[in-house]
């Protein structure tokens, strides 16, 4: 490769200093190259364009506030919709006496039903806040939230298990035999405020 | 040229096509996948065809860790589940000199890399890169003045002595 002189001789010489410090790889060239190494590119975008759409799913099923319910059952067989608290209270497991709970309100119950286990899921907002969730689940199954890390504390007699993931804090009891997961965004409600919701739950609920 | 002469040819040309790779911004594994692409591309078409074999290496080698990169980007996820192997550094003055250079425009970038760290003239440059030759002169002069005073601001800021290229 011929070079000319119209670069700049310092420059060059720099750049040839800095090249050589660059560090090669110990082995220059694979073993015999073949024509079949590699997948066709549209196989490779298909196949990339799916795991992706699994691994996505796979993490928000994983983290997500719906975890408890994927992991419990198979939902598509099961009854579930939206109903009032008072017509939720047929699943036969604790319920608020009130839609108040320590600043929470009430928006949306929703029922599920199938033949061995039901459950009632209690979507609760207030001002300024992205929600909270409380899962209620009759006997016979167990549900344990998706979490890195699990604390047991005591809330009026009750065993509590905190965890927390990384933007969520969850508190699992069992209640009357029921499990009851109360699901909060960490940034919004501490673990203090938390047992206080433990609480009054505890002591609110029929 | 036979196969084997292609693949000495290609062995001579390796590190500073590699290195140069490394410094327009491919990490070192890009580098070696996108020198071993152009290698087998050579290996499998007419060799005697290619006229100057280190330029068609580097821009074959060039455009393949360009569409590389820019898959790359849309599979992130994925890519960082991969096992990257760990690379040692480069020294003090490839690090100042990739720096300086990830500062400029691409052309002006691949238009340094072709005339200072390969070697081609401007005709080559100009061929490889698919510019015209007065482009090539032009880019040539403005980017060698903003690479030394990036390289010479960088000096600086860790003592006036180690001043590089001024």
């Amino acid at each position: 490769m011929d070079r000319t002189n119209d670069l700049d001789p310092k420059l060059q010489q720099f750049a040839e200093r800095a090249l050589a410090e660059i560090p090669l790889p110990l082995q220059h060239w694979r073993a015999a190259p073949t024509r079949a190494r590699r997948l066709p590119r549209a196989a490779v975008v298909v196949v990339a364009v799916v795991s992706i759409a699994l691994v996505a799913s796979g993490a928000a099923v994983a983290n997500g506030f719906l975890s408890e319910v994927f992991r419990s059952g198979n939902v598509s067989a099961a009854g579930s919709r939206p109903v009032t608290l008072e017509a939720a209270r047929v699943a036969g497991v604790p319920l608020p006496r009130s839609p108040e709970l320590e600043g929470w309100t009430i928006r949306q119950v929703q029922l599920t039903i199938t033949e061995t286990w039901r459950s009632v899921d209690l979507q609760y907002v207030r001002p300024g806040s992205r929600g909270m969730g409380i899962g209620v689940w009759s006997e016979g199954i167990n549900v344990t939230p998706t979490a890195d890390a699990v604390d047991t504390i005591t809330v009026s007699g009750t065993p509590v298990q905190i965890a927390g993931s990384r933007d969520q804090r969850t508190a699992r009891f069992t209640q009357r035999g029921a499990t009851v997961v109360i699901r909060v965004f960490a940034s919004e409600v501490g673990p203090d405020e938390l047992a206080s919701l433990v609480r009054s739950w505890l002591k609110g609920s029929e | 040229m036979t196969q084997t002469a292609w693949a000495e040819v290609a062995e001579r040309a390796y590190p500073r096509i590699y290195r140069s790779l490394v410094a327009l911004g491919a990490s070192p594994d890009d580098a070696a996948d996108a020198l071993q692409d152009a290698f087998e591309r050579g290996v499998r078409s007419d060799a005697r065809t290619i006229e100057r074999p280190e330029a068609w290496l580097f821009v074959v080698a060039l455009r393949r860790w360009r569409t590389h990169r820019w898959r790359r980007r849309l599979l992130v996820p994925l890519d960082a589940l991969r096992e990257q192997p760990v690379a040692p550094p480069p020294g003090e003055n490839a690090v100042v000199l990739i720096a300086a250079l990830k500062q400029l425009p691409r052309r002006e970038r691949e238009v340094i890399v072709c005339r200072y760290l390969l070697g081609l003239s401007q005709r080559e440059t100009a061929d490889a890169l698919g510019m015209a030759l007065g482009t090539v002169g032009a880019t040539t002069s403005h980017a060698t003045q903003k690479l030394k005073e990036r390289i010479d601001g960088q000096d600086e800021r860790s003592g006036p002595e180690a001043s590089a290229v001024r």
